[in-house]
């Protein structure tokens, strides 16, 4: 055939394309099924999905349904029943039009939708795949579903790009939360991988649905804000200072009933809260509605971006009512409000771009002390960071970088060693900046040196001036007889000491120090002894445990304060320690950001 | 040489030993139960007893010298372990005596031993031994003077109900079989144990000796003061009072008489709703037919936060409310609950740190079951009270409980003065008692403290004494505390030091100043675990002291959760809330069966159910596994949530509420009880026809299947005419036989269909029921879904076009019946005389004597 002569694309193909665009991944799929449901009218929803939705989507609705003829159509591209004229466009107040979902879904997938209008005597199936598909009658309950198979089945090159599972289902996640904000009335059944995630009940309120999904916490600390005006109305909730997020994904903002990423609507939103807040962010619901000639969702086929034709007049509306309300709320201790701002706080220590608190996540508690934060910098909008007593970082004498490598900058919070690698990366591109988890380096050191003793038979005991004695009852008497060897062969000396399970601690290892030497300790590990299954554990088993439960309790501790001379040493035997990354009970010790990533969050990139 | 396998009764008696005498002696007072025995750190078990516990745990059987070289079998348990024997004994049936040591060990000989409880399937209150959401009763049946009576008490909740019927008695055996009876006692002469038990559920049955109604009466007096019984009524019925007297008078036998409980209620059907126990398989109410408990209505609707709340809902379920007023008391409450969801999270919430009161009540009551975790659960929930209450305060309708609840504030304070944080669950050991409570045991706890460092100092000294740095004081159970050198520097020893023990390495010995210390140390180990166990038990005197607002505020307590779990069902799974009217109708709209709609994947497809007066009964046509079945059962259930005051899955629900349920659904045969499918079809069709009435619900699907055609149809029928014209109790009649539906037309008899649609030749349920009737079987069709060969379907559908064209038209008057029977086979005469046998005069009127009469009349014409 000749390559050069012009032809009309196959449908299918068409759709593909098209499909390219709405059915990017599953959460596309999830969004674009919710969105038909709930334009159908429905009060009740139910999601199921598996595998991240890369296996199987259900969107099961009770909304008006189809009939046969409507059911065929429905899967043919360009068909919709939400608009006819373009003129429909401008007052649109659907959710889905672009008539483009269902074709495009079934072009690169198995798809199954089982329909009946209600009051029908029954309904119809349609199953398809492909470019092919069949109609058949079939039970049916009032209302629609349908149901995704093997997304991308035909598509090989575009389920590779899929993120994983979990990374797919979070987006699927926020999609349904998304429709559970802004349909409150809808009852709403999500279910993963067999596990139900939740079951919202109908005709709730915007309170109850954000009580449900983020915690009664939260939702106790929302201010409630509503104001119209003759052509537009923002309300909702928004979070009083107590609550601070590391990342603004707990900000959802709406326009006429639909989540939008209007990146000057949310700096409207971070502007109003960065007169209360320093640094962080806040937990924001707003809903926006305008009259819909006056906005122009036509955009993005993923209908997440949207076009105000006074937009500077709907921003500053949105911004007063916000700020009304989030000023309504008063302090019960600060005397720092916005009206005062007469204290006075200490000026940075430290300024600078290296100035390690300004890229820490506040959402310790260190945050608490918020009026000095307000009173630093009463004009609004300016992100100053502020001086807080714990983590103001301790003036560093120059040593030696740590391995010839980690310059040591300070410790803060009392729980993390910063350190800047001074080794640039593989590409050329600079070390990056280390946080290390005193408490997390600190017991993977002490139990790789004292596995090293045991292994080389270099394990040496010091004798308790006071020895220890433990009352500890029969039953637990007996469970500790099980755990004495183990203890011995750490370097422990226990014996039994008296009737009704009396035990001595003699010795304690060396390695471990007096910390452990401690009634406390031992009883808090009788008790966890008593939940392990003694009976069947293997004794190597048991043993580590045992080991890890100590270095555990004799290792520095979050909150302990380090010199440096104690930070640089902290670092370095970490590195000289086999499998220094992550701690016996699998978690981190130290993780990194990159320069890269730095300058992207100041949206320097 | 006697080996005393079965029994000392060949061994001289002086000649055995004491222990062994003791041992006998206690025996002969527990009867069949297995006596555990203590004896130091363990229960041991002898005789008979170490046999058959041997078998049944698989612990090692050994033999005791019992004295002049004779010996006992002999098996045991270790004390601290024994919760876990003991269960495995009474599940195996068996009963289990528990005696102790009484003294503290001071006595001369051997100690003083007592039986302190003996473990019936009946008896049971500890945690491991009951299922939390289930009640476990005792009870007793008694026939006296052609009435039966029935006491039934749950001592691990307190209750208490007793009732009295005429014998067999329908409405004797439906109480009998929705109350969850562990064990059975009639006397030891009765032969009427009732007929009707649940195979599955069969108690185990304990005969005891006759006892007379004087009897009865004075231990009901003594028990619950004969002046508030009297004026009660409870006197009146003495089969019920008989009854009453022999559970309580085992229960004294068991040791379990001192337990608290409630004053007795009366065991009635006028309330409630009687469900048989067909009705309750059928609809799987408590598990499926097949067994899978998680199928069934109750795991639903279960979502009690308490093991209390569950068992009372549970008993709400299997005896739904009969009239408008009650129904709706309980429904406007469920309803105050679901119209402010965030309160009822709240009740909920507190609700979850509440333990099961009722049950650890009955525990503390006694020393033999108390447990410190009990009162550490006491305290936790009392904890929670505040918040419970504080949570229904905002909500009119449970004024009353949060106004009139019991104060209980005293004793969570004492509980927290004197109970420890994390005590620990062994009495004795000192650490139970919050220290600054007693100053004698602070001072012990102390003391012991110090004498332990003493100890230390000891051995520091001693070692100094002997210029031996590896000097030891050690401690084990034989030698008590010692000093140990080893081998090489054994000669260092002193001349004070006695030794005691030679091992391979080392040398002990004692001193008469270790032994001192060591003595000061028992004494004081030993006077604290005195102390102890003596403020231990004042503490549990505090708290039997409280039963009675205790025992008050679990109820109100389990209400309340109930409710909310009814609320949270509706809530959760989108339930309408049931109007209750006066007229005559019975309609659904859009029902789901609850507990299919959950497992259904394609999605329930909902159906209305409408009866009223001029529809009565709908014959429901339609082939197999297109859903008649379904439809029916879930009117059934739907009903009987709306009755017991629950919301419903339906879109909307109006009707007035049912005296009855009846059911005879599904084709499980009793092969096991060595009936037949088609007799056991029969028996319950009887059983309805005989006690349905005008204002009952009646439930039938596929009467007539188990015997041939013309005879199944025909009863079918005419079981179906009878209902119409001379019950009227509103019915949903699904059958296979279309015929049927030519009974449409008479008075308030219609049918409806299961939609059904043939689709390139094969059949496609709809799942739709809709008015009207299949005009013809499906049952070929069904086959060919099944998969039967082409070849023999095509030849069944020959069959079948002869069959038809060939057969009686039996949509004539009734007359036309007489035409199957007229005539009279051997087996017909057989059949009736079966018939007359089954008519039980005793327990009918006069003028169900004649229907009944008249019945068989027209069988012979």
């Amino acid at each position: 055939m000749n390559k050069h002569v012009i032809a009309l694309l196959p449908p299918e193909v068409v759709n593909q394309i098209a499909a390219g665009e709405v059915v990017t991944r599953p959460a596309a799929v999830v969004r674009e099924l919710l969105d038909n449901a709930l334009d159908a009218g429905a009060t009740d929803i139910r999601v199921e999905i598996e595998s991240g939705g890369k296996k199987r989507v259900l969107v099961r609705d009770n909304g008006c349904g189809m009939d046969e003829s409507s059911l065929r159509l429905s899967v043919q591209p360009h068909a919709t029943s939400k608009i006819r004229t373009i003129d429909d466009l401008q007052t649109l107040r659907s959710l889905g039009f672009r008539g483009e979902a269902l074709p495009s879904i079934l072009s690169v997938s198995r798809m199954e939708v089982l329909t009946a209008e209600s009051g029908a005597t029954g309904g119809h199936k349609l199953v398809g795949s492909g470019k092919s598909m069949k109609v058949s009658p079939a039970a049916a309950p009032p209302g629609t579903t349908v149901i995704i198979r093997d997304l991308f089945w035909n598509v090989p090159a575009r389920r590779k790009f899929l993120r994983s599972d979990s990374s797919e289902t979070r987006a699927i996640t926020e999609t349904i939360i998304e429709r559970a904000l802004s349909h409150p009335d809808v009852a709403l059944r999500y279910v993963r991988d067999d596990q139900e995630v939740f079951a919202l009940p109908g005709s709730s309120t915007l309170a109850d649905r954000i009580r449900a999904v983020f915690g009664r916490d939260i939702a106790a600390a929302c201010i409630a804000f509503d104001r119209a005006s003759p052509s537009r109305r923002v309300r909702g909730f928004a979070s009083d200072p107590s609550v601070i997020k590391s990342t603004r994904s707990s900000i959802y903002l709406f326009v006429n009933g639909r989540r939008v990423q209007e990146p000057r609507l949310m700096h409207t939103v971070l502007t109003v809260y960065r007169e209360i807040i320093d640094e962080g962010f806040p937990a924001v619901f707003l809903f926006l509605d305008v009259d819909p000639h006056l906005v122009d969702v036509n955009v993005h086929p993923a209908k997440a971006e949207v076009r105000f034709s006074d937009a500077s007049l709907v921003y500053s509306f949105a911004a007063d009512a916000l700020s009304e309300a989030i000023h309504r709320f008063r302090r019960p201790e600060g005397p720092a409000t916005l009206a005062s701002g007469s204290s006075t706080s200490p000026a940075p220590l430290v300024s600078g771009s290296t100035d390690p608190s300004a890229v820490s996540s506040p959402t310790t508690p260190a945050f608490s002390s918020m009026s000095t934060a307000s009173a630093v910098s009463p004009a609004a909008g300016n992100l100053t960071p502020a001086p807080i007593a714990q983590s103001i970082p301790s003036v560093q004498p120059l040593f030696a970088p740590v391995a010839g490598r980690y310059r040591v900058l300070g410790q803060i919070y009392r729980t993390f060693i910063l350190a800047e690698d001074l080794e640039p990366s593989k590409d050329g591109e600079p070390g990056g900046l280390w946080i290390i988890d005193q408490h997390v380096a600190s017991e993977r050191v002490i139990l790789s040196r004292l596995m090293e003793r045991i292994e080389s038979h270099a394990l040496n005991s010091q004798s308790l001036l006071v020895p220890l004695v433990l009352e500890l009852g029969l039953k637990d008497s007996i469970l500790f007889e099980r755990a004495a060897p183990p203890l011995r062969r750490m370097g422990f000396e226990v014996e039994p000491f008296g009737p009704r399970g009396v035990w001595v601690v003699r010795a304690v290892p060396t390695l471990l120090g007096r910390r452990v030497a401690d009634r406390k300790l031992f009883l808090k590990f009788v008790e966890e002894l008593g939940s392990f299954d003694m009976t069947r554990r293997a004794e190597q088993e048991l043993f580590h445990d045992v080991l890890a439960h100590f270095s555990c309790r004799s290792a520095i501790k979050a909150g302990d304060t380090l010199l440096p001379e104690e930070q640089s040493k902290l670092l370095s035997d970490l590195l000289s320690v086999e499998h220094f990354r992550i701690c016996p009970h699998g978690r981190p010790s130290m993780i990194q950001i990159t320069q890269d990533e730095l300058e992207r969050r100041f949206l320097r990139k | 040489m006697n080996e005393g396998a079965t029994g000392t009764s060949d061994i001289r008696l002086e000649k055995i030993t004491p222990l062994i005498r003791q041992y006998q002696a206690v025996k002969r007072g527990v009867g069949d139960a297995i006596l555990f025995f203590r004896l130091g750190d363990f229960y041991e078990m002898f005789n008979e007893d170490a046999v058959a516990a041997s078998k049944l745990l698989g612990i090692l059987l050994t033999k005791k010298s019992a004295g002049s070289g004779n010996s006992v079998p002999l098996a045991g348990v270790p004390f601290h372990s024994a919760d876990g024997y003991i269960a495995r004994l009474v599940k195996a049936g068996r009963k289990v005596a528990i005696c102790e040591q009484v003294d503290d060990g001071k006595s001369r000989g051997i100690m003083d031993r007592a039986v302190i409880r003996i473990i019936t399937p009946g008896t049971l209150v500890e945690e491991t031994l009951l299922a939390p959401n289930v009640g476990n009763f005792l009870g007793a049946a008694v026939l006296v003077d052609g009435l039966v009576g029935l006491a039934c008490v749950d001592i691990s909740t307190g209750e208490f109900e007793m009732g009295q019927w005429s014998a067999n008695s329908d409405a004797f055996i439906n109480t009998f079989n929705r109350l969850p009876v562990g064990e059975l006692l009639t006397f030891d002469d009765a032969t009427a144990v009732p007929p009707a038990v649940r195979s599955d559920a069969a108690p185990a049955v304990t005969r005891r000796p006759v006892m007379g109604i004087d009897t009865a009466r004075e231990m009901m007096g003594r028990k619950f003061g004969a002046g508030s019984l009297e004026a009660a009524g409870c006197f009146r019925e003495s089969a019920a009072l008989i009854a009453a007297g022999l559970a309580l008078s085992y229960l004294e036998d068991t040791r379990s008489a001192d337990l608290p409980l409630r004053f007795p209620r009366r065991l009635s059907s006028d309330a409630v709703m009687e469900l048989d126990a067909a009705t309750i398989r059928n609809l799987e109410l408590l598990s499926s037919i097949t067994g899978d408990g998680r199928a069934s209505l109750w795991s639903v609707i279960d979502r009690a936060k308490t093991a209390m709340g569950s068992r009372l809902l549970r008993r709400w379920l299997l005896a739904p409310l009969r009239t408008a007023s009650d129904i709706f008391a309980r429904q406007r409450l469920v309803t105050a609950f679901v119209e402010t969801p965030d309160l009822l999270d709240a009740v909920r919430d507190a609700l979850s740190e509440v333990g099961d009161l009722e049950r650890l009540l009955a525990r503390l009551a006694r020393p033999a079951t108390a447990r410190v975790a009990d009162l550490v659960t006491l305290r936790r929930s009392l904890d929670a009270l505040p918040a419970v209450l504080a949570a229904l305060a905002p909500i009119p309708d449970f004024a009353d409980v949060s106004e009139s609840f019991p104060s209980l504030n005293s004793l969570r304070d004492t509980l927290h003065k004197r109970l420890a944080d994390s005590p620990s669950a062994v009495i004795g050991e000192g650490n139970v008692i919050r220290p600054g409570v007693h100053p004698e045991l602070d001072e012990l706890r102390e003391l012991l403290e110090n004498q332990r460092l003493h100890l230390l100092k000891f051995q520091d000294a001693e070692r100094a004494r002997t210029a031996v740095s590896s000097l030891k004081v050690s401690y084990n159970k034989i030698y008590g505390y010692y000093i140990e050198l080893s081998k090489a520097n054994a000669d260092a020893a002193p001349a004070d030091y006695i030794r005691k023990q030679t091992l391979v390495n080392a040398e002990r010995y004692i001193t008469p100043e270790l032994k001192r210390f060591e003595e000061k140390l028992l004494a004081a180990s030993d006077r604290i675990a005195s102390i102890e166990r003596a403020l231990f038990t004042d503490l549990l005197a505090d708290v039997v002291r409280d039963t009675a607002p205790l025992q008050s505020a679990a109820e109100r307590l389990s209400r309340v959760d109930a409710l909310s779990a009814l609320a949270e069902t509706a809530r959760r799974e989108n339930y309408a809330r049931p109007e209750i009217v006066d007229a005559d109708v019975h309609e659904i709209v859009d029902g789901r069966h609850p507990v299919v709609e959950r497992f259904c994947a394609d999605g329930f497809v909902p159906n209305d159910t409408r009866l009223n007066s001029e529809r009565r009964l709908a014959i429901v046509t339609g082939p197999n596994m297109a859903g008649k079945s379904t439809f029916i059962r879930q009117t059934a259930i739907i009903t009987l949530l709306a009755q017991i005051g629950s919301y419903v899955p339906a879109k909307s629900m109006r009707w007035r509420p049912v005296d009855r349920i009846f059911t005879r659904i599904g084709a499980s045969d009793d092969l096991s009880r060595g009936q037949s499918t088609f007799f056991v079809e029969m028996s319950e069709t009887a059983a309805i026809l005989r006690q349905a009435t005008r204002d009952s619900l009646i439930l039938l699907d596929e009467i007539g299947r188990g015997t041939s055609t013309y005879d199944g149809l025909s009863i079918a029928w005419a079981v179906a005419e009878h209902i119409a014209s001379s019950i009227g109790a509103k019915t949903l009649f699904a059958t296979h036989y279309h015929e049927l539906a030519d009974l449409a037309g008479r008075t308030g008899v219609h049918t409806l269909k299961v939609v059904v649609r043939e689709f390139e030749g094969k059949i496609v349920f709809m799942r739709k029921v809709l008015d009207g009737s299949t005009d013809r079987s499906f049952g070929i069709a069904v086959a060919d879904l099944a998969g039967i060969p082409r070849s023999v379907l095509d030849r069944a559908r020959t069959i079948l076009f002869d069959l038809e064209s060939g057969r009686h038209e039996v949509a004539r008057a009734p007359a036309g019946q007489s035409d199957l029977f007229s005539s009279h086979t051997e087996d017909d005469l057989e059949d009736l005389k079966c018939k007359i046998r089954a008519i039980s005069i005793n327990s009918m009127t006069p003028i169900q004597a004649m229907a009944a009469l008249e019945r068989l009349q027209k069988e012979l014409s």
